[in-house]
């Protein structure tokens, strides 16, 4: 495990300083927004970029503008949405054409089509902006489209008020994905809660259960964003959010995997209880060597390293998407990725969690930084299939054979 | 067929799919618009240009210039 941890920092550290360092000795390629002028007003010429907010204008007192030189600071889930926009000189929008984002593609590619789009074509800069009100929501992107809205709004008014002269509404910012983060934290507390009390008592084992059925309906299909190696690819390439639900993610995971290990895995991961409850099925389990077992459980690091040396040296998060529960929970993916999600469902009939066990980057992540604990001895029912005295890193604190302080066995094996 | 036998097989596949999905995911960004841009310039050259005479580059200079 030393040797697997000293690789996955070692590949993290030269990835990202080499992608760093690319970044620095190429120039960026910018996009050129001219290219995009005549599909946001088809019919005007306009000036060179001038004035503060920088902008376009025609002859016609259209204006067009990056909204990122307007409003810089407000991020989607994974940093800025940059759009150009066109207003007329009354403070409609005449135009709009999407950028550049980070967000995940899974979520919101509907987001991306020119039809949804359209809906703010004709809008004045006073309207409310408001998500499901007078703007459309797209459900599993919610904070994206908040986003999308709140960039829209602001800019626009900001642009209106002082290239227009238009007298704008001033009603303040709204910030989206508040109660979905305070949702999160609840569910997140009272899985945590739950495990130190089975920790405690083995009657109560069975609680878990509830935490992975809230986990799949909550995090997975209410949510739609359980933990997931981009958040952390995220952070890594300085691109934070600006949504509460993100930050509790990030923060609750980390927290737990100081303090419990892999408890994400064990009690909330909402793909991880669907593959824990498809292994009940009454079907036969097929039996695996322990030397051939241990050996595929290094592959999962291995694709992690890999997928880490794409992500920094490309500076691009979306390479490194490959989750099944991303695929699974925004209901988004290419043939090749749901290909993925059907075989590890399946899978799981016959080798418990074959995905957590094998593939899955954020059970390589959490794995490597758990932390050691001798009271976990493995037994017969192990949800991971776990030989006797397993490495801490395979172990998902599901606290069947939590031994507490003693070191006995007799009870805990076939 | 042993047990270990169709889990190496399943785990073949598993792998070959995970390495096709993180590929597709490059691929996608940056060698499919290419061969997609090929395409398009190979039928364009095909049904237009070649008709009349021209070598494809002073086809895609004329075609500039008209």
């Amino acid at each position: 495990m030393k040797k697997l941890r000293t690789y996955i920092l070692v590949t993290l550290v030269i990835s990202l300083f080499a992608g760093y360092g690319l970044q620095a000795l190429m120039p960026t390629k910018r996009i050129d927004e001219r290219a995009f002028l005549s599909e946001v007003a088809p019919d005007a010429v306009f000036s060179e970029k001038r004035g503060n907010p920088p902008h376009y204008q025609s002859g016609q007192g259209i204006v067009a503008f990056n909204t990122y030189d307007v409003t810089p600071s407000f991020r989607g889930y994974a940093g800025p949405i940059k759009l150009l926009l066109a207003l007329t000189k009354d403070g409609k929008i005449a135009g709009i054409r999407l950028l550049e984002h980070e967000e995940t593609k899974n979520y919101v590619h509907a987001m991306e089509t020119p039809e949804y789009l359209r809906q703010f074509l004709g809008k004045s800069v006073n309207d409310p902006f408001v998500v499901d009100r007078d703007i459309d929501g797209i459900s599993r992107a919610t904070v994206s489209v908040q986003a999308l809205a709140r960039t829209v709004k602001e800019s626009s008014r900001t642009v209106a008020s002082n290239v227009l002269g238009i007298k704008v509404r001033e009603d303040g910012a709204r910030k989206g994905g508040g109660a979905g983060g305070l949702i999160y934290l609840t569910l997140f507390s009272t899985s945590f809660i739950l495990y130190f009390a089975t920790r405690r008592s083995r009657e109560l084992l069975r609680i878990r259960d509830i935490s992975l059925v809230l986990g799949f309906f909550i995090a997975g299909l209410y949510l739609s964003t359980p933990f997931s190696i981009l958040h952390i690819f995220n952070l890594l390439l300085l691109r934070p959010s600006s949504s509460l639900l993100w930050y509790a993610i990030v923060i609750s995971t980390v927290v737990s995997l100081a303090v419990a290990g892999r408890f994400y895995c064990g009690w909330l991961c909402p793909f991880g209880a669907l593959s824990e409850f498809i292994g009940r099925l009454p079907f036969k389990k097929w039996h695996l060597p322990v030397e051939l077992d241990d050996r595929w459980r290094r592959l999962k690091y291995w694709i992690l390293g890999f997928v880490i040396v794409i992500v920094f040296v490309s500076r691009k998060a979306e390479f490194g998407n490959y989750e099944t529960y991303i695929t699974l929970f925004s209901y988004h993916g290419h043939f090749l990725a749901w290909s993925l999600v059907i075989v590890s469902l399946l899978a799981s009939l016959r080798i418990e969690r074959f995905w957590c066990r094998y593939l899955c980057p954020v059970a390589a992540l959490t794995g490597i930084f758990s932390r050691k604990d001798s009271g976990y001895v493995s037994r017969y029912d192990c949800p991971m299939g776990n030989k006797p005295m397993p490495e801490i890193s395979e172990c998902i604190r599901c606290n069947r054979c939590y031994q507490g302080d003693r070191q006995q066995t007799e009870e805990w094996y076939d | 067929m042993t047990d270990t036998k169709k889990s190496k097989l399943l785990m073949l596949l598993m792998t070959t799919l995970t390495v096709l999905t993180i590929s597709y995911n490059v691929l996608q960004k940056y060698v499919m618009p290419d061969i997609e841009g090929y395409w398009q310039r190979k039928l364009y050259y095909e049904r237009v240009i070649s008709k009349k005479g021209l070598t494809l580059q002073k086809g895609m200079y004329w075609k500039e210039k008209k």
